[in-house]
């Protein structure tokens, strides 16, 4: 076996590797639909054209995000044989289309210049790495393996979240050559305490499917479903199902609810009908409380027969409940609330989760928010807790983080003899002392990191791979519910970098197939093809279901019939501890943003540049705290606090955040890298170095903080600066009652702007063919801030960086405005440019650099551009871009690889913006006119339309009575902003409706 | 003999001079003292006076010049310009300047119409003092745009290399023809003005070059009554073009805030409000460059007190106008009853540029003020510094009107304040230090007063007081 | 010391006055003698001396009014040929011939070639620009009130007016004239313009 492993076999694997090119550019040419492989370098004319390369023609192949588990289906946009755009996947069963701002945005990570171009030899003692080539790489690496297998040392895989079932596999098989071998899967941000928990209440942990869609109440204990926590994607364009609202029955029209009780002011509160700001550990309280309205007062049939419970719930009385958290509305909260999800029991959802309530009780939680599903009976029903192909299953209670510690802790007593790293950060997102995770790693004599960076992780390692992104790799993921993707690399690897997989298949020996696409391949046609096979065709070849699924991109293996309700086991009560009532103080809670996640993504300037839906701020992470606290301790926005928890201390700017329960602060984790790269090395501070370790469990919020005023000042670089409408006519935002009643019913109160007929001295301008528009529905949109990226990526829209963020010089054509309203809360509004009929910025250019086209667009002429900034001043939706610098300067190779050849790049010193993606409208028009046909609705989607996860934005024509748009425009909802300036926008938004309670709150 | 007789005959005149509202000359002066006095900077090396301020102007410039070149480097990121407000100082630089220009071609041309006597001692340098403050005024529309390269000639009224023309709706065109008309008019008025006496300069050169530089540029003016004819007919009407002319200029330079929607520009008031608001600017302007040079060139006898209290009432009534304006604006936003309207006027005089707004108002209402006693009015030191409060008063008033409109407009979510950067104040700087390098180069090389009309002033007292019998009775002695 | 300029060619006789009210009196004597060529120089002009001098109005003003009215029409045709005619565009959802915004530039042309030909007009009536014309005396410019009657330059000159019937120049006869009107001084001018 030892000799197996030894004996040279890097230069078959190298061979291999480039057999694994000719043998993929046989496929393609065969079947015309895989990547495109050649040199990306090489510029069009090409001197000999692979067939599958049309100048100026883009190829599109779907493929599978792996960006975080949630693993969506993507569409990837190439030209030339380089991966110019992702897009979600619309046939992909669970996604749908869907793709939130990080994986748009996972393109520029591809083109990142710091990605390890090579392998690295790191010696420890000395902290430098040196350029190493794989074949020697291979060789020493092998013969250390070779060793451990012989003395039957200790071989341990710490990876992310692996949701590919093909390379679980190979993992096993990897591991099978050691004797003492593990695979330990860590997710900074991953759920063990639901899986937990649903062990704990059902038997079996699994990461339940929720059907946001049917649910008519949903309750939200912390949890960020609309933006980080979990398949928040999917969750969101399930949610709004529910949301979206057809005037023509406006009497008859039903709205979800969604309540939130929240520490942390979260996407997910920020669209919430009600929301009740918390203390972090909060959430259990109010659930229990919840629990004691239903079970005890209501005297449930079931539950309240069990004394365990009752004696439990009994502690909880809502008034102390409420009386502790200083509710909004007091005991009736929660009476009203219990009533409502009684009324919809079976049709509404109780969730939890996410590390802004993942406190000391984050398991009792879940068993709390179990128990209420169970209560109202929504278990079954709207939870669907039974998956065929189970995402997370665990055969034993212990979770991904306790074996993590656990495994720490063997390194420790110097149990592991090596340590292999995979697309994993523990070095970073661990509490740096408390987890003692460096020291623990010293210990191993061998550490090799697979990797794409030379990340904080690596840099404790001897061997450094290089992991392909994984637009370049081979791959294939299992989302539960039946549903499997593929995931095919849409280009050559631009550095020499290898897939994982392939690693490992060059260290096992013997392996009977050597590269990870056959690999994949064979895997498939064994565990997946061999069931599918009955259900194909005529034409039932392996072959032909392999390109299908690929062209696909996704799988789903048969229908899963309706949900079986699993008994709740009551044994689990005995998690829920009785009440106790917390004395003030300052409690901080954690979160992540859904720009910069866990992290991983730190150095996507895209993304750092992405600004917060909630406080509007980019680059930098910062501690939120209450207006009332601030206001107390003396505070004002930008003063940079030192905030300890024991011994652990940061300082870091405040922001003041309404929505924040006084008591409560709270820091996004994600930033303050040490390793990331040129972009987001030191950006923002390490909030996870605030976690805790408590019982064999990583506690990321309720640590009780004491913050110090520092005296220095540090401004954060936001996109938005004032929050109030001023009641003028930009949002209109009604009740659901009024709704009914009088869905054209409008909030702002100024009479001089409320004008019906605005009289005009011109005829207004008649648009023969085409008159492009567009609708936006307040209500639907989230303000995840995905079409900002999707433009970012479609337009070559630049980055500027800190500094002019400041001073208000971002670029981004479509900004999401976030307005706090004086009764109800948060509102976000996409503002685009409003391609008005009028067009206030075309009149004043002198030289018509600004013009309308003849089917209503207004364009602007970048090369004519002389850039007075007059169209800017006079523009009142402020949607126009200047070019202060040369911003294109800054994507150096390969950078400059990501720009879309279909759009200029502008330079400086000319005024840019949003022109309804006409390069689309061109292209469709185009290939209408070859196949002799007249543009469909919904041919033409604009970039910010193909990435909204809620079909908030529709585009299309207007003189098209057929038309979405058009039926949307002549919603009674649908209003203008501003619109008695008489600039007639070509887009109207959809009143935002609110569904409140008649209880109020 | 000759001479004397002339001489003894201005004596008497001057005395009758001396009798009128306005001393147009104090102390005994003749025909010829007037060429010798007017013509004595030209022909004599400057004092250490004239080089000091000289030295500081190049200086100015040259740190405006090496700024700009940055700006043109890098970018107009430079500047203090953000989103919401695109434009800044530059622009109200424009305004200031082209503000300034006003008063010279008031003076010249509308005083000329009104037969305003006083005016002749002081016209050319004021008009002067036009040419070069447009001349300021003109680089400003040109360097705030983000590629002045191009802005230099896609804004003249040519088709591009597609044929694309100019927009004539857009008020900066407007502005291009305003201002490029203002520039030509008013330097051919002044040009034609100067001919008489730099031919009466000429015909006193001594040195070879000067006489032939001069003899060029008084294209051979031979002061025959049949030239004199034609002349006079198109200095009256190019004075009766410029009158509604510098009407016009500031009018439509007010378009380009009023014509556009932004609440705070969007105004019927402004033409009219800065009109007043220039002639204000710029009579303040006249002050202080005449105060300068009545000392330095020591013409104290031709500047008098009498001129500069004239000019000093003109700049109260024109103060009051301006203030007028300020309470009528936000009279407008009241009555008018547009919620955006009123919040702007609000926001200037409360909100974050509440210490620009009241600088304007002090400077340009309150101190102005002071004229109403003639102690100020006449007192050198006292309507120096005031003429400076007002030119600040009123530099400010366009950064008002400019930027706190613009900070905070219709959409609250892009509100954002905007701060000028060294390279906005340097640049600033660099254009003083452009105007005055031109003003003192002129007070070196041309006539500061127009000595052919001085000379007809003076004999048309002459006539209004029997200076003819005087005359004769000299002429009698002979 | 005459001799020497006999060959030099007599302009005219220059007399000088004591000051612009003489001159005024003295004018009518002299047009009265209806010499072919004379006017007289000042160092500004005096008001009443053009009727004195038998000149009629200068025609410049109409010049000036034609030229105006061609620059209106001008800037408009033009603007309008432009956004109209050349290339037509959307501009603003306004119509193609939006004249209100043409309005202003039409005034600022107007103005542009009044004044533009008014200056014009002037140095063609006055035959300027010229550098070599004679000058009678550089103090005119200065201080000096003087009237001059120009000699035929040849003798055809001289029969071409004898015709017209003015009176034909006599030096003699012409210095007699000036001092009987009371010249302070009386000069003959030659060629060279020398004094």
């Amino acid at each position: 076996m030892q000799s197996e492993i030894i004996n040279g076999e890097f230069s078959r694997s190298e061979l291999l590797r480039r057999e694994f090119l000719t043998v993929m550019g046989a496929s393609i040419a065969m079947a015309g639909f895989a990547c495109a492989k050649r040199p990306v370098h090489k510029i069009i004319p090409y001197v000999i054209r692979p067939e599958e390369i049309i100048p100026g023609v883009p190829t599109w192949y779907a493929s599978t995000c792996r960006e975080c588990p949630a693993s969506c289906g993507v569409l990837i946009k190439n030209r030339e044989g380089r991966p110019i755009k992702i897009e979600g996947n619309p046939d992909h069963p669970l996604s749908k289309g869907a793709l939130c701002a990080r994986g748009q945005a996972s393109v520029l990570g591809l083109y990142d210049p710091d990605r390890l171009r090579f392998p690295l030899l790191r010696s420890r003692n000395e902290q430098q790495s040196h350029q190493a080539a794989w074949p020697d790489v291979d060789e020493k690496i092998q013969a250390k393996l070779g060793e451990i297998a012989n003395k039957g040392g200790r071989l341990k895989i710490l990876s992310g979240e692996i949701t590919s079932p093909s390379t679980k596999k190979l993992i096993k098989e990897f591991l099978a050559a050691f004797r003492n071998a593990a695979h330990v899967e860590y997710e900074p941000l991953g759920h063990d305490d639901i899986t937990e928990g649903q062990w704990l209440c059902y038997g079996n942990a699994v990461l339940p499917a929720y059907s946001f869609g049917t649910a008519q109440v949903v309750l939200s204990l912390g949890a960020d479903f609309l933006g980080t926590w979990s398949d928040s994607m999917e969750y969101a364009s399930d949610w709004v199902k529910g949301r979206k609202l057809d005037s023509t029955r406006a009497a008859s029209a039903h709205l979800s609810r969604l309540i939130c009780f929240e520490p942390v002011m979260s996407v997910t509160g920020a669209n919430a009908d009600e929301r009740y700001p918390i203390r972090p550990g909060d959430e259990i309280k109010v659930a229990l409380a919840v629990a004691y309205e239903l079970v005890i007062r209501k005297n449930h049939p079931l539950f309240s027969k069990n004394e365990k419970l009752v004696s439990v719930l009994k502690s909880y009385r809502p008034e102390l409940v409420a009386d502790e958290i200083g509710l909004r509305g007091g005991t009736g909260v929660f009476s009203a609330l219990a009533a409502e999800l009684w009324a919809a029991r079976g049709k509404s959802l109780v969730i939890a989760g996410g590390i802004q309530s993942r406190t000391k009780d984050s398991l009792s939680l879940q068993v709390a928010v179990n128990l209420l599903n169970s209560v109202l009976s929504n278990e079954g029903t709207v939870v669907d807790g039974r998956r065929k192909y189970k995402r997370r299953k665990y055969k034993t209670r212990s979770s991904n983080t306790t074996s993590l510690i656990n495994l720490i802790s063997e390194m420790k007593a110097g149990q592991v003899d090596a340590l292999i790293i995979y697309r994993s950060n523990p070095a970073y997102t661990l509490p740096q002392g408390v987890s003692g995770f460096d020291e623990a790693v010293s210990r191993v004599p061998l550490v090799i990191a697979v990797s794409e960076y030379e990340d904080e992780t690596a840099k404790l390692a001897d061997y450094v791979l290089p992991d392909h992104h994984y637009l370049e790799n081979w791959g294939d993921s299992s989302q539960g519910n039946g549903v499997l993707s593929l995931q095919q690399p849409a280009m050559a690897p631009l550095h020499s970098s290898r897939a994982f997989e392939d690693t490992l298949l060059t260290w096992i020996s013997g392996a009977k197939l050597n590269d990870w696409h056959h690999y994949l391949k064979a895997n498939w046609q064994e565990s997946v093809y061999a069931g599918q096979k009955a259900k194909l065709g005529a034409d039932n070849s392996f072959e032909r279901f392999w390109e299908n699924s690929l062209r696909k991109g996704a799988l789903t293996l048969g229908e899963l019939g309706a949900p079986q309700p699993r008994d709740f086991i009551f044994d689990s009560i005995k998690q829920l501890p009785h009440y106790s009532r917390v004395t003030d103080g300052m409690a901080l809670s954690l979160y992540a943003k859904v720009s910069m996640f866990d992290g991983r993504n730190a150095n996507n300037a895209w993304l750092q540049e992405l600004p917060d839906p909630v406080s509007s701020a980019t680059w930098d992470n910062y501690l939120n705290i209450a207006p009332l606290a601030a206001e107390k301790l003396g505070l004002s926005e930008n003063d940079v606090m030192e905030v300890s928890s024991g011994k652990v201390s940061a300082e870091l700017p405040i922001h003041i955040q309404p929505g924040m329960h006084p008591n409560a602060v709270s820091i996004a984790v994600g930033y303050g890298r040490r390793a990331a790269g040129k972009v987001g090395t030191l950006a923002g501070i390490d909030a996870y170095q605030f976690m805790k370790i408590e019982g064999g469990k990583l506690v990321c919020s309720g640590q009780r903080v004491s913050l110090r005023k520092t005296g220095r000042t540090y401004e954060l670089a936001r996109t938005q600066w004032h929050t109030s409408t001023e009641n003028r006519p930009v949002i209109n935002e009604i009740s659901f009652d009024e709704y009914k009643k009088n869905p054209a019913a409008a909030n702002h109160t100024d009479p001089h702007l409320r004008l019906d007929k605005i009289p005009t001295m011109w005829p207004a301008v008649e648009y023969k063919g085409h008159k492009w528009g567009m609708a936006i529905d307040l209500n639907a949109c989230i303000g995840c801030g995905a079409c900002a990226i999707g433009c970012q990526a479609e337009n070559n829209i630049p980055v500027v960086g800190r500094q002019q963020v400041r001073n208000n010089r971002h670029m981004h054509w479509i900004r999401i405005d976030r307005y706090y309203q004086e009764k109800s809360g948060v509102v976000f509004q996409p503002m685009l440019c409003q391609q008005c009929e009028n067009a206030p910025c075309e009149t004043v250019c002198p030289v018509q650099a600004t013009v309308h086209d003849d089917e209503g667009i207004n364009a602007q002429v970048y090369n004519r551009c002389v850039g007075t900034r007059y169209c800017q001043n006079n523009c009142p939706y402020k949607v126009r871009r200047f070019n202060f610098f040369d911003h294109w300067k800054s994507y150096g190779e390969p950078m400059n690889m990501v720009w879309n050849p279909d759009v200029t790049v502008r330079t400086r010193g000319i005024m840019e913006k949003c022109t309804f993606c006409i390069q689309r409208i061109r292209e469709a028009k185009e290939k209408a006119k070859d196949s002799g046909m007249k543009v469909k609705d919904g041919d033409i989607k604009p970039a910010c339309q193909q990435s909204c996860p809620t079909g908030a934005i529709v585009f299309g024509d207007l003189n098209d009575p057929n038309s979405m748009v058009s039926k949307l425009v002549s919603d009674a909802r649908a209003y203008r902003v501003l619109e008695m300036l008489n600039a007639k926008p070509s887009i109207s938004y959809l009143t935002k409706v609110r569904n409140k309670s008649r209880a109020g709150g | 003999m000759m001479l004397m007789t002339t001489a003894e005959s201005l004596v008497i005149t001057s005395e009758a001079i001396a009798i009128q509202p306005v001393p147009m000359l104090t102390g005994v002066k003749s025909f010829g003292d007037i060429n010798d006095d007017v013509a004595k900077p030209l022909e004599s090396f400057p004092t250490w006076r004239w080089w000091a301020v000289f030295s500081m102007a190049i200086a100015a410039f040259v740190i405006g010049l090496a700024l700009a070149t940055k700006m043109f480097t890098t970018g107009m990121g430079v500047l203090g310009i953000n989103h919401p407000v695109g434009w800044g100082v530059f622009i109200v630089n424009f305004v200031f300047w082209v503000g300034i220009g006003h008063a010279g071609t008031l003076i010249s041309a509308i005083l000329f119409l009104f037969r305003q006597r006083w005016r002749t001692a002081i016209n050319r340098a004021a008009e002067a003092m036009t040419i070069f403050a447009v001349m300021t005024a003109l680089i400003f529309p040109v360097i705030h745009t983000g590629r002045p390269w191009y802005a230099v000639f896609w804004l003249l009224p040519l088709p591009n290399e597609r044929g694309l023309w100019v927009n004539f709706r857009s008020p900066l065109l407007w502005d291009v023809f305003a201002v490029g008309t203002y520039f030509t008019i008013s330097l051919v008025f002044w040009f034609v003005g100067m001919i008489p006496d730099i031919a009466s300069v000429r015909d006193r050169a001594k040195h070879k070059i000067r006489k032939f530089i001069y003899s060029v540029l008084s294209l051979g003016w031979n002061g025959s009554n049949k030239n004199w004819r034609h002349y006079e007919a198109a200095y009256l009407l190019l004075a009766g073009l410029s009158t509604p002319l510098v009407l016009s200029v500031h009018s439509i330079v007010s378009f380009d805030f009023a014509v556009s929607n932004v609440p705070g520009w969007h105004t019927t008031i402004f033409p009219p409000y800065f009109v007043a608001g220039a002639i204000f600017s710029g009579f303040a302007m006249v002050v202080t460059l005449l105060v300068i040079t009545r000392e330095v060139f020591n013409l104290k006898s031709y500047i008098t007190i009498g001129h500069l209290e004239k000019m000093n009432k003109v700049i109260m009534a024109t103060g009051l106008m301006v203030g007028y304006a300020y309470a009528c604006e936000f009279f407008i936003a009241w009555y008018s009853g547009n919620s955006f309207e009123r919040f702007t006027f609000i926001n200037r005089a409360f909100g974050p540029y509440w210490w620009a707004y009241w600088t304007m108002a002090t400077c340009n209402v309150l101190i102005p003020q002071v004229f109403w006693w003639k102690k100020a009015r006449t007192s050198l030191p006292v309507m120096f510094v005031i003429s400076l409060f007002v030119n600040v008063g009123m530099w400010f008033e366009r950064f008002v009107i400019t930027v706190t409109s613009l900070h905070r407009d219709f959409l609250p979510s892009s509100w954002k304040y905007y701060i000028p950067t060294i390279y906005d104040w340097g640049i600033t700087l660099g254009s003083f230090g452009w105007f005055f390098i031109w003003f003192l180069l002129f007070c070196r090389f041309l006539p500061i007063m127009a000595m052919a009309e001085v000379k007809g002033t003076m004999a048309s007292h002459v006539n209004t007081n029997g200076g003819e019998k005087m005359a004769r009775e000299a002429a009698g002695h002979a | 010391m005459r001799s020497a300029k006999n060959v030099e060619r007599l302009c005219g006789v220059v007399g000088y006055f004591s000051d612009p009210e003489t001159l005024l009196k003295v004018m009518p004597r002299i047009r009265d003698f209806n010499f072919c060529d004379f006017d007289a120089y000042s160092p500004y002009p005096i008001h009443g001396l053009d009727s004195a001098q038998g000149l009629k109005r200068s025609p410049i003003p109409y010049i000036t009014f034609v030229a105006g009215l061609t620059g209106a029409t001008l800037a408009f045709i033009f603007q309008y040929w432009t956004s109209v005619v050349d290339w037509p565009l959307n501009v603003g959802g306004k119509p193609l011939n939006s004249w209100p915004a043409f309005v202003p530039i039409i005034f600022e042309v107007t103005i542009l070639f009044a004044g533009l030909t008014t200056f014009a007009a002037m140095l063609l009536f006055n035959g300027l620009p010229d550098f070599k014309r004679k000058r009678i005396d550089p103090a005119v410019t200065r201080d000096k009130f003087a009237i001059f009657i120009s000699a035929p330059r040849s003798a055809s000159e001289e029969k071409l007016s004898a015709e017209k019937g003015f009176r034909s120049f006599n030096e003699k006869e012409v210095k007699n004239i000036f001092s009987s009107l009371g010249a302070m001084e009386i000069k003959n001018i030659y060629e060279d313009g020398r004094g």
